[in-house]
């Protein structure tokens, strides 16, 4: 027998002394909610295919190379770095190449990955130019259990990077901070289930939590440990209609979901565009594929910020890399220029069952973004002043 | 039956009490009144046998009274995390092994080091100027002022003021620290000295004529003082207490009276009674409690501390703060929670981080209630990687019964279980060739369908409804008493047993003495057992019974320590 | 050259190092360096101390594959003691040999190893009749150094102790590798290879407060009862040896070519895991070889596991003792296969135990060769708690006064005659040692050399 977290609704009253109790039923059962804190987030393959199959050309230059291709007296780059300090200035005036990729052209070629397989889901289901996502034909993966037209631009676009790659950089510091870190805490649940193995209709939410996970000795998570979560950030929280089928849970598209994320050592977040679940539900966890589109403008800023700050890491060159993005986004184009504004992306997702829980009772505060966009824009007085861009 | 002495005495006094309940329920219910108002009454103290006395202890100080007493005195910081050698349990007890513990030369060495680090901390500049407070003169001495600060603390520590022959001893082990450092290290080599000292370390009584009766001795005032605050507080005496005791007020019923209220309803009587518990139900068991990593990768060593807190915190909210029935404890759904134990209970729990402690109620439906099926008591008494019935049976037949079972033949024919081919998937089918086998079956049937009760709990105590794919049964019943089965109706049979609150009682008078009960004590014990049983069994109630008793204090009069003479 | 300590005392050591200055004290030896009948010497320019330890390990043996067949030099090594091949010179290993009760009661996983440890047989469970072997050592020759003697157990559990000397008086075993390290090399240790050597005014003081505190001991015993007044005196005596051992702090220490003072040891965390009890005991190990190439003990205890061992190994629902138990003895093997894992585990650090102290040079040869451990478990058979045949083993050469390499039937004989043995090598003035039929008055001639 379940106590629901009814968090959207707001009608959960808690007392200090009268806590939830959760039990795990069987099917058949009066509704209950399924617990789940996301472990691991990957956008490799678990055994992925030799890299010559995947980047048969090399992998991607990084942006050390990409310099010493642009520059390749020494005695420039000496100037150069004299002039504007780092090898990652490399605009004509010095500008940041992560902030102003297209004030650079990188002399090397990019590589993009060449190889069949691709963690993902089939998003489109090959209809392009149709429905909210409007995607753009392009070519696509096999997944590794053999499922047709998945979509993965973004692995396509990324897969030669060292970073991106297995035991990369990029893939690990993410990977690590989904599993460790609260502030990427990524909570979801499943309610009104009535058989945790065919079930028609359950409601998932997605939330940002606050509270740690254990590992045990052998570095699996303890599950069943009770997660809070976060009623200061409702930006995090989406909703979305599903159902389990053997055993699976498989969601709709959301059209817009924000994701909590630590990069580096900085607050972020994802904004995923039509984006669903596809996951194996069992008896401690559950493990699967999500996906959707991911909003360029927004993973170029985690994906630049903090980077851009440590050099080499991951071998990559901001211009070139941004111009990949550029060429293979296939999600959400603009009416205007046709130019996509998202990109799809499979991630490899593990999560471990836990009790997902409220300290506080009542409704959430109200989002600041649909605030923003309930109330018109303050007119303000065209100033004399020049103002500076 | 057993036939301990144990036993035998609890049968007994299980009908005794009844009788004595009713034939003292008039004086009983006035002293109960009273009791709950305030000092005892004269006509329930009359009511209360003699008693031969005991003999005068001479006890080791426990780590936790050492750390205890210090913390009171100096402050928490300074004592030390140390654990000092085990003593022997005794009657169930390490406060009745306290009472026959040596100072092996490893054991000394740990005081000395102990002793000496407490000393420098102190006198160090961090603490000097709260804990010493004295002003050094040009010189960098300041005597007047050190004699005053050991003659205060060693008063505090010894138990009863220094004499100037003790003081004079203490200056001069101050000057040769002086002369190697400093004032402080003057102070420090001093204040050493009584942390090593037999008089700090060792609880010594010591007896006095009794004016009231001339032929007869009775504990001195720093005894009586000294077996009341480690009763009560786990811990040596306070200022007010010896001072209470210096003035005689300890041997006026009123003035006894005044104290015992004060201390138990001081915060310090948490303490105490965790004391208490801590050693009734052998909570160092926990010490060295682990779980196999594979086999139960959730009991993490975090959850095993606070699985043993957990009991703790029950039993203080339980009888303390909420003062209730002692044998409600078997019973109550009322419990603690941390988040991480909530994984083992395979329960949401609402709290504030990974630290924090809240209160929990178990639902209505729940198959656990009371503390023998919270996932301490069943974790300790089961194997690190399978639950144990027997051992769990065991456990609450001694610890929580006060019945003795004896140690297992030598040579077991075990054919029975070790058939290659006989694949037992529960405990109950393992164990069944116990309970017929006449070798084992004496001990093990009084162990086994006790223990059987909790095996919808595993070794880790998760909760589980089959063992190795086959449903388990956890039928049972408790010496005559009703059928029932699992946790809960377990909890319900201790509560309903006589033995359980008669072991209460008989544990506290133990642990209260420092020794098993004398024969000539079995009056006063069935009293005892009475006046809980007319208090409601509160714990509180009988504390405070027991410290206002002339029991408590008894000596006898053939003690072979003659009378103080400092 | 020799002096009794009385006449040195603490005044005249503080008069002539007030004020810290440095000082090379020559000072002459102590008759505490002295064993008994002053035959043993310590220090520079005499024979080497013979050292004492013991080892202890639970639950025995399966016969089958581990008694070797032949007997004498050059034993075979069966599969439960393959681990020993490399330190097969260093030990001796003796089987057949039983453990008399006398009708006292067997009482599992005790009588057996309270017998060959004290040599007598214990009426119930909270009896432990003498003192143990270890402490009669000590009380020899453990005055000469900084500690009497060096306890730990692997077990992690305080209460694995097999050093007592009465039920009251059990030593308490270091249970944490950390602790062990601070106890032995931290703030207290003073190097003996330190080529200057300052008499530290800080011992002295200390040593000035025991005494102190010894000087009360008549006011306080006064009017104490029979048995309290021995159990004061118990603590005086304790006392009086740490007052003494202060008191060779302030002389220079003999030099010891092999201390090198460890590395502060990893941290483990409690539990009775078989890989966590090895991590534990090869720390301690370490460390304890190390005190006593520092001199800093000469009699020292390990505890392996606990008699009745809960060594349990991960996965594996039932710990040592019940698979001894629980576990059938396999019809082709002739023994219990999970029982005969622990067994090898355990063997396994025997060996790991006898090296560490072979590793250490001395004089022209090891730590070993100046060493005598006496090492054995609790039970023969432990599914049937058997007393007739404990193993037992000895590893080191005692100064050249024990033979090695040698596997011993005991025929039946009681065990304490290897006690008995030991005891009278280490130079201990006895003519017999045990009770009743447990009563060992003759030496194992074929171990002496």
């Amino acid at each position: 027998m379940v106590i629901r977290r009814t968090l959207w609704v707001g009608l959960v009253m808690l007392a200090a002394a009268s806590p939830a109790v959760a039990t795990v039923s069987a099917p058949g059962t009066a509704p209950h909610s399924i617990g789940l804190a996301i472990t691991g987030w990957r956008v490799t393959m678990a055994s992925p295919p030799d890299q010559k199959v995947e980047c048969p050309d090399g992998l991607v230059a990084s942006n050390l190379a990409q310099f010493k291709a642009q520059f390749p007296d020494p005695k420039d780059r000496e100037a150069w770095i004299a002039r504007y300090a780092s090898p990652w200035n490399r605009g004509p005036h010095g500008e940041n190449a992560a902030y102003f990729p297209e004030t650079v052209q990188d002399p090397l070629p990019y590589h993009e990955v060449k190889g069949a397989a691709a963690v993902g889901l089939d998003l489109d289901e090959g209809a392009w130019g149709q429905g909210p996502a409007h995607p753009l034909a392009h070519e696509q993966f096999v997944s590794p259990t053999g499922e047709q037209g998945i979509d993965n631009q973004f692995y396509r676009a990324s897969g030669c990077q060292q970073g991106w790659r297995k035991g990369g950089e990029q893939e690990e510091d993410n990977q690590n901070r989904i599993a460790l870190d609260p502030h990427a805490r990524i909570l979801i649940e499943i309610d009104n289930v009535t058989d945790e193995t065919n079930d028609p209709d359950v409601t998932v939410t997605i939330m940002k939590g606050v509270d740690r996970l254990v590992k045990d000795d052998a570095g699996n998570f303890i599950p069943f440990l009770s997660q809070r979560v976060d009623q200061s950030l409702p930006r995090y929280v989406s909703r979305l209609h599903g159902r389990i089928v053997d055993g699976v849970l498989i969601t709709d598209p959301i059209e817009a979901a924000r994701l909590p994320m630590v990069n580096g050592s900085d607050l972020r977040e994802r904004l995923m565009r039509n984006f669903r679940l596809k996951l194996k539900l069992g008896a401690s966890g559950a493990s699967g594929v999500v996906g959707g589109y991911e909003d360029l403008a927004n993973l170029w800023i985690w994906i630049t910020r903090p980077w851009h700050a440590v050099f080499e890491i991951g071998g990559w060159s901001a211009p070139s890399y941004w111009a990949a993005l550029q060429r293979l986004a296939d999600g959400y184009p603009d009416p205007v220029t046709g130019k996509a504004t998202a990109i799809s992306v499979g991630y490899r997702v593990d999560a471990v069952r836990c009790f997902i829980v409220s300290d506080r009772g009542g409704d959430f505060e109200q989002p600041l973004d649909v605030a923003r966009r309930a109330a018109p824009p303050p007119k303000v007085a065209p100033s004399k002043v020049a103002t500076r861009n | 039956m057993s036939k301990s002495v144990g036993g035998r005495r609890f049968r007994s006094r299980a009908l005794v009490f009844t009788a004595f309940a009713l034939a003292l329920g008039g004086s009983i219910a006035a002293g109960e009144a009273a009791t709950q108002s305030g000092p005892q009454t004269t006509a329930a103290t009359a009511a209360e046998p003699a008693t031969p006395g005991g003999p005068l202890q001479v006890r080791l100080i426990s780590t936790s009274q050492y750390s205890n007493t210090l913390a009171a005195i100096f402050g928490s910081d300074v004592a030390p995390a140390k654990r000092f050698a085990p003593v022997r349990r005794v009657e169930g007890l390490l406060a009745a092994g306290a009472s026959s513990a040596v100072v092996t030369s490893g054991a000394l060495d740990l005081f000395e080091s102990s002793g000496r680090e407490i000393a420098a901390t102190v006198t160090d500049q961090a603490h000097r100027d709260v804990l010493v407070g004295c002003k050094l003169d040009a010189g960098g001495d300041n005597p007047r002022c050190a004699r005053a600060f050991l003659s205060r603390v060693g008063r505090l520590l010894f138990r009863r003021p220094l004499t100037d022959a003790e003081l004079d001893k203490s200056m001069q082990t101050l000057e040769r620290g002086r002369a190697v450092g400093d004032f402080y290290s003057g102070l420090s080599a001093s204040l050493t000295a009584m942390l090593v000292s037999p008089d700090f370390l060792f609880v010594r009584e010591r007896s006095e004529a009794d004016p009231a009766q001339p032929a007869a001795l009775r504990l001195d005032a720093a005894s009586r003082a000294t077996r009341l605050s480690l009763l009560l507080w786990d811990s040596y005496p306070d200022d007010t207490l010896l001072a209470a005791a210096e003035h005689g007020d300890l041997n006026t019923s009123a003035g006894l009276a005044r104290q015992v209220v004060r201390m138990t309803s001081s915060p310090r009587l948490e303490r105490g009674v965790r004391a208490f518990f801590t050693d009734m139900f052998v909570l160092e068991n926990y010490d060295t409690l682990a779980k196999d990593a594979v086999i139960y990768p959730a009991f993490t060593l975090k959850v095993a501390s606070e699985a043993r807190e957990q009991f703790l915190r029950t039993v203080v909210d339980h009888v303390i703060d909420r003062d209730q029935d002692y044998r409600d404890l078997f019973t109550t759904r009322r419990t603690f929670m941390t988040m991480d134990l909530g994984s083992i209970y395979r329960t949401a729990v609402i709290a504030q981080g990974s630290s924090d402690w809240v209160p929990y109620t178990f639902p209505a439906d729940s198959d656990r209630a009371g503390i023998l099926s919270q996932a301490g008591f069943l974790a300790v008494y089961a194997h690190a990687g399978r639950s144990s019935s027997t051992r769990r049976g065991r456990g609450i037949r001694e610890v929580v019964l006060c019945q003795h079972i004896p140690d297992p033949p030598p040579n077991v024919d075990f054919s029975i279980i070790e058939d290659p081919h006989a694949h037992f998937q529960t405990a109950r089918q393992r164990l069944a060739a116990h309970v017929t086998d006449p070798t084992c079956a004496g001990c093990h049937k009084r162990t086994d369908p006790v223990g059987l009760t909790l095996e919808n709990f595993d070794g880790a105590g998760q909760y589980r409804s089959a063992e190795h794919g086959a449903e388990i049964d956890a039928s049972g019943a408790l010496d005559g008493g009703q059928p029932f089965s699992g946790a809960v109706g377990l909890g319900q049979a201790v509560h309903d047993n006589p033995a359980t609150a008669a072991c209460l009682v008989s544990r506290v008078w133990s642990y209260a003495v420092g020794r098993g009960s004398l024969p000539g004590e079995n009056k006063w014990i069935n009293y005892l057992d009475a006046r809980f049983a007319a208090d409601g069994y509160r714990v509180k109630a009988l504390l405070r019974d027991l410290a206002t008793s002339r029991a408590l204090y008894a000596v006898a009069p053939d003690s072979s320590v003659k009378i103080a003479s400092r | 050259m020799l002096i009794k300590s009385g006449k040195f005392g603490r005044r005249q050591i503080l008069r002539g190092v007030l004020g810290g200055a440095a000082v090379t004290v020559g000072l002459p030896l102590l008759d505490c360096f002295l064993s008994e009948d002053g035959k043993a010497l310590a220090a520079t320019a005499q024979p080497i101390p013979v050292r004492f330890g013991t080892w202890f390990w639970g639950l025995g043996m399966n016969n089958a594959v581990f008694i070797p067949t032949k007997t004498g030099a050059d034993f075979d090594l069966p599969e439960e003691i393959q681990a020993l091949a490399s330190v097969r010179q260093h030990i001796n290993l003796l089987t057949n040999y039983r453990v008399l009760t006398d009708g006292r009661p067997n009482l599992c996983h005790y009588s057996g190893w309270v017998a060959l440890r004290c040599g007598s047989v214990p009426n119930d469970r909270s009896d432990l009749p003498a003192k143990s072997i270890d402490v009669l050592v000590a009380d020899a020759i453990g005055d000469g150094t900084r500690f009497r003697a060096l306890d730990c157990a692997a077990t992690g559990n305080p209460r694995d102790s097999y050093s007592f000397s009465s039920a009251d008086s059990i030593n308490v075993p270091e249970v944490s590798a950390i602790d062990f390290y601070t106890k032995v090399f931290g703030p207290d240790f003073r190097n003996p290879n330190s080529p200057t050597f300052t008499p530290d005014p800080k011992v002295m003081l200390r040593e000035s407060v025991l005494s102190g505190v010894s000087d009360e001991r008549a006011a306080f015993e006064r009017d104490l009862g029979a048995a309290d007044k021995a159990r004061l005196d118990e603590y005086y005596t304790s006392l009086r040896q740490l007052e003494q051992r202060l008191q060779l702090q302030l002389q220079k220490p003999p030099p010891a070519p092999s201390c090198k003072i460890p590395a502060k040891p990893a941290d483990q965390p409690i539990g009775i895991d078989v890989d966590l009890v090895q991590a534990r005991h090869r720390a301690m190990t370490d460390l304890m070889v190390m005190a006593v190439a520092c001199n800093q003990t000469r009699v020292f205890n390990m505890t392996y596991s606990n008699s009745g061992s809960l060594v349990t190994r991960q996965g594996y629902e039932r710990n040592h003792h019940i698979t001894t138990h629980e576990e059938p003895v396999d019809p082709k093997l002739s023994y219990q296969p999970d029982n005969s894992w622990f067994v090898r585990r355990s063997m396994a650090e025997w060996a790991y135990f006898v090296e560490a102290l072979a590793k250490v040079p001395e004089g022209d040869g090891t730590l070993l060769d100046n060493v005598l451990v006496y090492a054995h478990s609790d039970q023969e058979f432990a599914k049937i708690h058997s007393l007739n045949g404990i193993p037992m083993f000895t590893a080191g050469r005692a100064g050249g006064r024990l033979k090695t390499g040698l596997h011993l039937d005991g025929k039946g004989e009681a065990g304490t005659r290897l006690g008995y043995t030991v005891q009278k090598i280490m130079g201990l003035p006895i003519s017999q040692w045990g009770a009743r039929s447990m009563t060992a008055s003759s030496e194992i001639g074929e171990l002496v050399a």
